[in-house]
């Protein structure tokens, strides 16, 4: 009843007073509504995301601190907002998911989460209308293999490339293959130009040789992607699995896992990589 | 204003650009950084030193004013503990003509140059995980866990040079060729900057360096790590896997989720690896927790030829008997992060 009252009060005044999480789920997602949803402060946005998964059974608690960044936009320029935010769950401020709440009727809120690495705290980067169609696509930040090399050694220097997912029926599909001047225009040239500064740099100084074989790992994702080249990547690779830097090793890995059909060349890069990284023990314990 | 060692009022400690390390304490302090300066006058010469630190991306800002006062050839000792940076002296006396001069200096305080022994890395690793709070005490823990989470994280390196691929903070190494010893920077991306982590563990860049100084305070650094994966974080990630681990085999009454009858309870080693799941991030908090059960390390599994049940209270039998295997259907990349041949956390523990 009280809940319904101060719903009902701050409606009735439009006032932008910040609404308590308990109300957030009922009150509208609309735009004569959107001032007051924008008053909610990070606290209540993160009440809000525990008490919705908590009504599905997580005890967990959603921190201020695990939110990265917060906002709502018309995602489908359809006058119905959703609530945009990036989630840590590490506890370490690695804001890896981005999750989409959506509300299907007052007190009904859906929930898509996307997975990525290092989204961020700032959705500005992430949520943009590429094709200014008036619908918003995502800027995913993704590792290139993740699922087979478990994360990228060191974590400190984990390559990415941006993956760009778009509304479809509803939901956000995977979709980096259908924006091809996002990448020609905004991720291409600033790769090229970064690939060209670190080798220059890698002449006099080899180590940085791991950052331009790096650079080169996303550059030839997106070239894959964007179906430029299905097999970008490949020759570098070839060259890098042989190589006793460990790094070298892990950015051939990584292309073999994901091109696919090359089961027995990443075997072997595999098995170079435990011997490179049994050579760098002895070493450090020497 | 620049430094003239040779003028009515000249500073002979510290000397420009000079690199004073961490290597006291336990590799987060230093010794005595003597000041000095020299003057025709006997007047009392005002001192001021300024240290600032912050990441190249501008966060875990440190600013520390120090004022003093020495007479001519005097030498005054300040030292740092677990701060470190750029810091800009400044020397001003009265001349012998009544007017005032001044002479300035900057130095710098990295860590240290050869890096911190792996062995007292290790050592402190492997005491702080195993006095935590939730250490799994049933003889079956991996007493040097967090060693491969450090080596996992940071290749086991607090301070790194600019020259070994770290930031190049106050642009020193670009300006002077001088490859100074800074905190461990994360590698920057379109969206996340760099500095955002930092150091052994590449926890968080703290905010109040002053009570959480995790840039330059390896031990810190560390400390942090522990206590988010098992120690005083509540809860920690050993709390929470034993809580999901609790779920899977006794169920949940609302909503309702089946428990597995018969199904053993994990090992201390076993929770170790739901555990570090937790900690890469690899299981959204958001989630239903019927969705999260299902994205752990481990999963039950009814073993061929056994047939599945559900009994009176709703919780699932197995007639062969419920066994957890190794999630490699829903979790690859956290499996994978655990161990994967080479470099998983556990293939890295030194």
């Amino acid at each position: 009843m009280r809940c319904i009252i101060t719903l009902a009060l701050t409606i009735i005044l439009g006032q932008a007073s910040p609404l308590i999480a308990e109300d957030l789920a009922q009150i509208p997602w609309n735009p004569s509504n959107i001032q007051t949803l924008r008053s909610v402060d990070k606290v209540a946005v993160a009440n809000f995301v525990s008490q919705i998964a908590g009504t599905n059974g997580s005890s967990l608690e959603v921190k201020p601190r695990d939110i990265g960044d917060s906002s709502w936009f018309d995602l489908a320029g359809n006058e119905l907002y959703e609530l945009v935010l990036t989630l840590d769950s590490s506890g370490r401020g690695y804001f890896n998911v981005l999750a989409v709440y959506t509300q299907r009727s007052p007190g009904n809120v859906g929930l898509q989460n996307i997975e990525g690495w290092g989204i961020g705290a700032d959705l500005s980067k992430v949520v943009k209308d590429l094709n200014a169609d008036g619908k918003y696509e995502f800027i995913i930040l993704t590792q290139v293999a993740p699922g087979t090399l478990g994360g990228w050694y060191p974590t400190s220097r984990t390559p990415t490339w941006p993956a760009v997912y778009r509304l479809k029926d509803g939901k956000y599909i995977e979709a980096s293959r259908e924006f091809p001047a996002f990448y020609d225009t905004q991720v291409l040239p600033r790769l090229d130009k970064e690939i060209t500064k670190a080798s220059k740099e890698a002449v006099s100084a080899p180590e940085i040789q791991d950052s331009v074989a790096e650079l080169m790992l996303e550059k030839d994702k997106i070239l894959r992607v964007i179906g430029r080249d299905p097999t970008a990547g490949l020759q570098h690779a070839r060259e890098w699995t042989n190589s006793e830097d460990p790094q070298l090793v892990q950015c051939a890995i990584a292309v073999f896992a994901d091109i696919g059909g090359h089961e027995e060349e990443l075997h072997a890069a595999k098995n170079t990589m435990q011997a490179a990284m049994a050579r760098q023990h002895a070493a450090a314990r020497e | 204003m620049s430094h003239n060692p040779s003028g009515p009022l000249g500073i002979t400690s510290p000397t420009a650009n000079q690199l004073i390390q961490l290597l006291n304490g336990n590799y987060n302090a230093t010794g005595n950084v003597p000041f000095s300066a020299g003057t025709n006058t006997t007047n009392s010469i005002s001192w001021s030193a300024t240290l600032q630190y912050a990441t190249s991306s501008g966060s875990g800002t440190i600013s520390d004013n120090r004022p003093f006062n020495t007479s001519s050839g005097q030498e005054h000792d300040e030292t740092y503990q677990k701060e470190c940076g750029q810091v800009k002296v400044t020397a001003q006396t009265s001349a012998s003509d009544g007017g005032t001069v001044q002479d300035c200096v900057t130095f710098y305080v990295e860590g240290a140059e050869s890096g911190i022994p792996n062995a007292t890395i290790t050592s402190d690793l492997d005491n702080s995980y195993q006095t935590s709070k939730s250490y799994p005490n049933d003889g079956t823990a991996t007493l040097n866990l967090m060693t491969g989470v450090a080596m996992k994280e940071s290749s086991y390196r607090q301070f790194v040079t600019p020259a070994e691929g770290n930031s190049d903070l106050f642009n020193l190494y670009a300006k002077t060729g001088i490859e100074a010893k800074w905190p461990d920077e994360n590698v920057a991306t379109s969206q996340v900057p760099r500095g955002a982590y930092l150091g052994l563990m590449q926890v968080q860049t703290a905010t109040n360096q002053a009570t959480d100084p995790n840039a330059w305070d390896w031990t810190t650094n560390a400390g942090d790590a522990v206590n988010l994966f098992s120690g005083a974080t509540s809860p920690n990630k050993i709390t929470i896997a034993a809580g999901y681990e609790n779920d899977i085999i006794n169920g949940v009454k609302s909503p309702k989720i089946p428990g597995h009858v018969g199904l053993v309870s994990l090992t201390g080693f076993q929770l170790e690896n739901m555990a570090l799941v937790l900690y890469a991030g690899d299981v959204p908090s958001n989630e239903s927790l019927a969705t999260v059960l299902t994205q752990q390390y481990y999963m039950p599994q009814c073993p061929a030829p056994g047939v599945q049940g559900t009994n009176k209270q709703g919780n699932l039998t197995c007639s062969t008997g419920w066994q957890w295997i190794v999630n490699t259907v829903n979790q690859s990349a956290g499996v994978n992060y655990v161990s994967n041949g080479s470099t998983g956390v556990w293939d890295l523990r030194q």
